[in-house]
């Protein structure tokens, strides 16, 4: 019988393996063979310098961190601004909501008409953070948001902004999440990072469903 | 050795980068501009996808270079933060996707990677396929053969990055490297003179 896969490779990478496979190895051409090929796949792979990095990166770089610079200087005020459109698009909704005639409501929103995120709770303060279920949340809503049509090319200025603050502190929190074990973040911390990462994703994917209605209709 | 150790810039080159000196930035870019591309491009499986990441990958190393606290070789704090963006996008459900989508373009771009304009030598058509066959694994596998094989990670630092046990890295590694041995010899339309397609030497 043959030597498996994860002798040759531990033969390859010099990890112990059982004195019989290795005389087995020793003897056969077959074993032989594989475990040639796969040293000669590493020492290529490991060889080969790869293209070389495209023209003007350095440029477009420059151009990000300048971009984000700018943002950062910016931000407080767009997040102001947000907050406006939103406490606007708030009265508006409690209005209609309040102008409806109670006779006409439906009795129960159906799941095609719920929205996507209807199903899903967002997690509350109070209870314990629970990291594996906020992930498998955010995977969820990102799987969700990934199904919903593009963001059209015309926008509604006050969507537009709305919807870019969603999507840079989404980037922004994504950052923080990034170098969480470099700057020694507790787990406590982390989970509020993922919590605020699910929050800030749940109102995202429901403003991108209801643009899609909108546009749909 | 992994090319992100060959690539290392001054101490106080680092120094400045960490007070937002764009000049050091640019010479941080000019050392590692290849070394991540490598790594991107292996991972990513296609020229378009490695091109954003590199360019995401240096703004997240220059804006957060003061978190570097030094202990370590600088090269591996940057392989660190390239490899942590790659696994990120291949997590990612919604990225995910489109890195399928960039990978099924991938054969003409495969010549190009090799050797262009010899593609009659016996050699070069093996390293073409070892390159079509390496492109054509899944990207959760091609990233643990590439950190293991060439970056040199052991399945433990493997098994930390992707937040799954050792047994995981060793099970993706035995079973890429079964896809690349079928993958290559099942390869077509061997020229008469190539007696061992699959071996570079």
């Amino acid at each position: 019988m043959h030597a498996s896969l994860h002798d040759l490779l531990n033969l390859r990478d010099g990890s112990p393996v059982d004195a019989a496979v290795r005389r087995h190895v020793d003897g056969c051409a077959t074993c032989a063979a594989s475990l040639r090929q796969m040293r000669q796949l590493q020492a290529y792979l490991a060889s080969t310098a790869g293209p070389e990095p495209p023209a003007g990166g350095w440029g477009r770089v420059a151009a990000a961190l300048d971009a984000r610079a700018w943002r950062s200087a910016e931000r407080p005020r767009r997040e102001w601004l947000a907050a406006g459109v939103a406490a606007a698009a708030l009265i508006v909704l409690l209005v209609s909501r309040l102008a409806e005639t109670p006779g006409h409501r439906p009795a129960a929103r159906t799941a095609a008409t719920a929205g996507p995120s209807a199903q899903l709770e967002p997690p509350s303060a109070a209870e314990p953070v629970d990291l594996s279920r906020l992930i498998a949340h955010s995977q969820s809503l990102e799987f969700t948001l990934e199904r919903l049509p593009g963001r059209p090319r015309a926008e509604r200025a006050g969507t537009a902004l709305m919807l870019d603050t969603l999507e840079a502190r989404i980037a922004r929190v994504d950052a923080t999440l990034l170098f969480a074990a470099d700057a020694g973040l507790s787990e406590a911390e982390v989970g509020r990072l993922w919590q605020e990462r699910v929050r800030l994703l749940d109102s995202l994917v429901n403003m991108r469903y209801a643009q899609a209605q909108h546009l749909a209709f | 050795m992994s090319s992100f150790m060959r690539a290392e810039v001054d101490a106080d080159v680092v120094a400045r980068a960490k007070c937002g000196d764009r000049a050091a930035h640019q010479a941080i870019y000019l050392a590692f501009a290849r070394p991540v591309y490598r790594l991107v491009r292996r991972l990513m499986g296609s020229s378009a996808l490695a091109e954003e990441l590199l360019q995401d990958v240096f703004v997240e190393i220059l804006t957060n270079c003061a978190s570097y606290r030094g202990d370590g070789p600088f090269g591996a704090w940057v392989r660190r933060i390239a490899v942590r963006k790659c696994l990120m996008q291949i997590r990612s459900p919604w990225r995910r996707v489109r890195m399928i989508g960039e990978s099924r373009s991938q054969d003409e771009e495969l010549e190009t990677l090799v050797h262009p304009g010899s593609h009659h030598d016996c050699a070069v058509l093996a390293t073409i396929d070892i390159e079509r066959a390496f492109a054509r694994l899944e990207p959760l596998s091609r990233a643990v053969v590439w950190l293991h094989d060439v970056e040199g990670y052991t399945h433990g630092e493997i098994a930390e990055a992707f937040g799954r046990s050792i047994s995981f890295s060793k099970s993706q590694l035995a079973r890429a490297h079964a896809r690349l041995r079928e993958a290559l010899s099942a390869r077509e339309e061997v020229p008469p003179s190539c007696t061992h397609p699959s071996t570079i030497s």
